[in-house]
């Protein structure tokens, strides 16, 4: 195998000494650790052989932190100074175990298949999966966020034997478009990579005809060096299609694009920190045209039955898909039956190439010509890669020499396991706001106009009109809403049966995000709980049905082998697990983003914040009962469902006081939240609630403010009648605290009985009325006016930060 | 005319460039958006930005097919015009002294874009051209110094990792 080998001159892998190995893994970019080196080294001794290059490369590829997850899979020792904690298998013990006790009968396929299921109604399934594509957005913006949406609808379409994409999501953290500070040169100016960024997702989510409905942003500029994109896409399929099964003697046939040099790498690069040296070959322009009409062929395929299992070809292409579904029989490859880009590729190459807009389907030899017919309808190519046995190994080979004869024994499970150092060290923080003598109004209005201005909570509008949302027709509640379509909707609704060809059922499916990292600068463990609880408020806003609801996680962390960094980790996965537990919610699929850290020219090194996604789906029982967040009917009573607390640590407050690290961080009781989110649903369902916002960033203030502009209908709010705890003493605490469960209520005055009665018990009380005046009033807990304030200078505040920033002449809504 | 494949030796690969650029009687909205980019990013704001796609053909088809290539494939009649290589100019092609900044895709970056000129061109009947590499033109009216349009040329109108660009001076 005069090309297959390593070419390493007189230095042979299983002699190497350690030194030697590093020096090999770095030449060769595999980005595998000194024991999993002596690992694979031990292996090939035992065999008493030389590995091929393509060999080495499958082992790196699937032992990835991309592939593998080998930090959430691992051993951890976790301390808090109280006591110690060890896992055996960090995500089995945390999220993962939540999902098992709650023992969901809806919950189809979770964690095992690449999204997760959840059943939608008797004959139809949903499925959901949100993906990172951080690394390559950070190198080429555009690019990156397009193979992310691209491999993130693939996932959809590879779950069992394949779902319909219905809707795409989108959520970004960057830094804030209008840094001013110092960047090195081959890092991306924030404005540059937030439009490339929108860019990737509008033109291949638009171009595939899947809309884009939901998603969020968080701007700090912690993400400057390190932006997250994290793309999501939920798919319907016949429950029938949830499972997939590879039998020996079927072939392995490789669909759509060709393959080329592309992105080779890719996987093994999420393992490596970015530097100035990183290799551009692991960006690749997507195809969206191609993955639609791959799309077009597979739907078809497998309604006709045609093939028995299906993954895509993601991160390790070739490699990870074929090892993937041979992972239980055995699979022999024959590499020069790909269809290729260009005619010099090494066999090697072809194996891990991560070229885009592939599917690798299990095909029993009958249905080929089948197939084949279905391939040249939609003018896609295909190929018999080889096929399928039961032998329990992988055998590779290239032109009758063999490339690759590993033991999937091996490969899936040789992995050294070593137990991580986790620590956390709690910090007491100072109260952010103590109350002291009468409130300052002007400095209250100064916050205010900051907070409504801020990046974290202006308008999205900028981006939300660059995306198709209305593709596919079912859309029903939009990311933007009230009455000049321009207000922030807390989640969207779809109604899917133009897929499911049930045109008279008004269920629909509801899409929710929560996640906040300042609060996880503070505690992670926190952070979970409120990105849960924000996730189901948002959805409970709609009108959705969250006894029904599923959650996927995305973690996205620095540098793991840093105990501290680690320890914000574990905190973060103990959150989730206590959140889903106490919510009753599984987690149905989830991924994780490690190394995102940037070691500058001085070699240090720079972490992004701990950030963890909590993205929902829940059913909706009918559409035609959701409700929108903008006032609807001046004189209507607004109540304030939830308690008050001094919870400004993390808040947009404490950060515009300059005190980003002091106060408690919002604390969730998700038993007595559950509780107050059911009631609040069942009064949305029987129509007594006629708009319903969740307070979030900026608290009660900014809720309000954006309720009223959004419904062009003033409020006046008295802070006295808020229910709170003895320590808000201050109406500052009042208007901005962040404490979670809370959520601002319009109930027209003839509902308002029916209304008390659906919520009996809860927290609630009446804080005020809209107006037929635009201005947002707010009364003093000392009844003296505190704000009096027109609507439009807000609205216009909130409005004009993103497009001003982004140098666009943009006029949004439909008035001019 | 032969037409058909490999049955003459017809004529050599011959290289074209094809450039398109809108009329100037419509505005130039992506000019427009880079142009405002100028000035977020520091720099002085150019008096216009015409943004023109750019193809490079390799392959055995005449001129006249090329032509056709241009006119019904590449360009909009309505809103856009051609112009072939060095060929006779238009009015679209008549903009004040400019810099021009040719940007292009490194030959590893594969381009669907390429793909679907390449795909376009055989479905008008035409030879199937052997390459064609698709790159877009910036022509930037204004007394800019160099300094700042090689910033512009790294910092907004390519990407140093997939793309590299050629500079001309008004």
């Amino acid at each position: 195998m005069p090309t297959q080998t390593l070419p390493l001159s007189s230095l042979e892998l299983t002699r190497a000494t350690v030194k030697e190995l590093a020096e090999l893994n770095r030449r060769y970019g595999w980005s595998l650790s000194a024991d999993e080196l002596s690992a694979v080294q031990a292996h090939f001794r035992s065999e008493s052989r030389e590995p091929t290059r393509a060999e080495v490369e499958t082992i790196a590829q699937t032992w990835s932190e991309h592939c593998k997850h080998k930090t959430f899979t691992s051993a951890v020792r976790y301390s808090d100074g109280k006591k110690t904690i060890r896992f055996k298998n960090l995500l089995k013990e945390t999220v993962f175990e939540a999902t098992q006790k709650l023992k969901k009968p809806w919950c189809l396929s979770v964690f095992r298949d690449n999204a997760g299921v959840v059943a939608f109604d008797d004959e139809w399934a949903a499925a959901f999966k949100v993906e990172t594509h951080n690394h390559p957005c950070a190198i080429e913006p555009y690019g990156g966020a397009a193979t992310g949406v691209g491999g993130v609808i693939r996932d959809v379409l590879g779950v069992g034997v394949g779902a319909k994409p219905i809707f795409g999501t989108d959520v970004f953290c960057l830094g804030t478009p209008d840094y001013a500070g110092p960047l090195p040169d081959d890092v991306n100016h924030p404005r540059r990579t937030f439009s490339g960024v929108v860019g990737g997702v509008r033109d291949y989510g638009n171009r595939m005809g899947i809309p884009t409905v939901g998603g969020a942003i968080h701007f700090d500029d912690d993400f400057r060096f390190n932006p997250l994109v994290f793309c999501g896409t939920v798919g319907l399929m016949p429950r029938w299609a949830v499972e997939k099964r590879v039998m020996p003697g079927d072939l392995i046939v490789a669909l759509g694009g060709r393959t080329g040099k592309d992105g080779l790498h890719g996987a093994t690069f999420s393992s490596a920190a970015l530097d100035d040296s990183s290799s551009p070959a692991a960006v690749q322009i997507g195809h969206a045209i191609a993955e639609k009409r791959v799309l077009d062929v597979l739907l078809r395929a497998r309604d006709q039955k045609l093939y028995r299992s299906v993954t895509d070809c993601g991160a390790g292409g070739f490699s990870s898909a074929v090892g993937e579904l041979a992972a239980d029989c055995g699979a022999k490859v024959r590499l020069e039956n790909a269809k290729l880009k260009a005619a010099d590729l090494e066999a090697w190459e072809i194996w891990v190439s991560e070229s885009q807009e592939r599917m690798v389907l299990a095909v029993p030899p009958k249905n080929l010509k089948a197939l084949e017919a279905l391939c040249a309808s939609e003018d896609v190519e295909w190929c018999v890669l080889g096929e399928f046995t039961n032998t329990g190994k992988l055998e590779v080979s290239f032109h009758g020499e063999p490339v690759v004869g590993l033991d999937m024994d091996f490969l899936h499970d040789g992995l050294p396991k070593k137990e991580r150092v986790a620590v956390w060290s709690p910090v007491s923080r100072p109260s952010v706001k103590k109350s002291s003598g009468p409130t300052d109004a002007a400095k209250v209005r100064e916050a205010l106009h900051a907070l409504i201005g801020h990046w974290n909570v202006c308008s999205r509008a900028w981006v939300i009109r660059q995306y198709d949302h209305e593709v596919q027709g079912g859309s029903v509640i939009k990311a933007l809403q009230g009455t000049q379509a321009d207000g922030p909707g807390d989640a969207a609704v779809v109604w899917p049966h133009a897929a499911t060809g049930k045109l008279d059922d008004y269920r629909a499916l509801a899409v929710a995000h929560g996640m906040n990292p300042a609060y996880g600068r503070i505690d992670p463990y926190a952070m979970a709980m409120n990105a849960a609880d924000e996730a189901l408020r948002n959805l409970v806003c709609v009108g959705a049905d969250i006894s029904r609801a599923a959650f996927l996680d995305n973690f996205c962390w620095g540098n793991p082998e840093d105990p501290k960094v680690l320890g914000g980790l574990v905190r973060a996965a103990l959150g989730c697990k206590d959140a889903s537990l106490a919510f009753h919610v599984p987690f149905i699929s989830g991924k994780d983003s490690m190394y995102n850290q940037y070691k500058d020219a001085k070699g240090e090194s720079h972490n992004i914040p701990g950030t963890l996604l909590i993205s929902a789906l829940a059913p909706v029982t009918d559409f035609r009962k959701a409700i929108t967040m903008d006032f609807k009917a001046p004189n209507d009573l607004l109540y304030l469902l939830g308690w008050t607390s001094d919870e400004l640590g993390g808040s947009l407050y404490a950060e515009w006081l300059g005190k980003p690290l002091e106060g408690r961080v919002p604390e969730v009781e998700p038993g007595s939240a559950l509780e107050s989110m059911r009631a609040l649903s069942a009064a949305i369902g029987k129509g007594l609630v006629s708009a319903c916002h969740d307070l979030s960033e900026g608290g009660l203030a900014v809720a309000a403010a954006e309720m009223a502009f959004s419904g062009e209908l003033g409020c006046s709010i008295d802070l006295d009648e808020v229910n709170r705890s003895k320590e808000v003493d201050a109406d500052e605490v009042a208007l901005f605290s962040e404490s979670p469960s809370r959520f601002l209520i319009e109930v027209p005055a003839d509902k308002e009985k029916d209304f008390l009665k659906a919520t009996r018990g809860q927290p609630l009380k009446k804080i005020g009325t809209t107006l037929a005046n635009p201005v947002l009033r707010i009364i003093s807990m000392d009844g003296s006016l505190l704000i009096e304030e027109g609507l439009d200078g807000l609205k216009s505040r909130w409005n004009n930060r993103m497009p001003a920033a982004m140098g666009a002449q943009f006029k949004n809504g439909r008035k001019p | 005319m032969s037409g058909k494949n490999g049955t003459h030796a017809g004529p050599a690969p011959t290289t074209y460039r094809v450039e398109v650029a809108g009329k100037l009687v419509f505005p130039d909205a992506s000019g427009a958006a880079v142009a405002a980019q100028f000035q977020l990013l520091g720099l002085q704001a150019p008096t216009e930005i015409r943004v023109c796609p750019i193809y490079e053909i390799t392959g055995k088809l005449s001129p006249r097919e090329l032509e056709l290539a241009a006119k019904e494939l590449l360009s909009d009649p309505i809103t856009q015009e051609y112009r072939i290589g060095d060929g006779a100019i238009s009015p679209a092609f008549v903009v004040a002294p400019h810099w021009r900044v040719e940007v292009w895709l490194k030959p590893s970056v594969s381009d669907p874009h390429e793909a679907s000129v390449r795909k376009g061109i055989a479905d008008l009947g035409l030879p199937a051209p052997d390459k064609v590499r698709c790159g877009t033109v910036y022509k930037i009216v204004g007394r800019l110094p160099a300094a700042q349009i090689e910033k512009a040329a790294k910092k907004i109108l390519s990407n140093p990792v997939i793309h590299r660009y050629v500079l001309a001076a008004p």
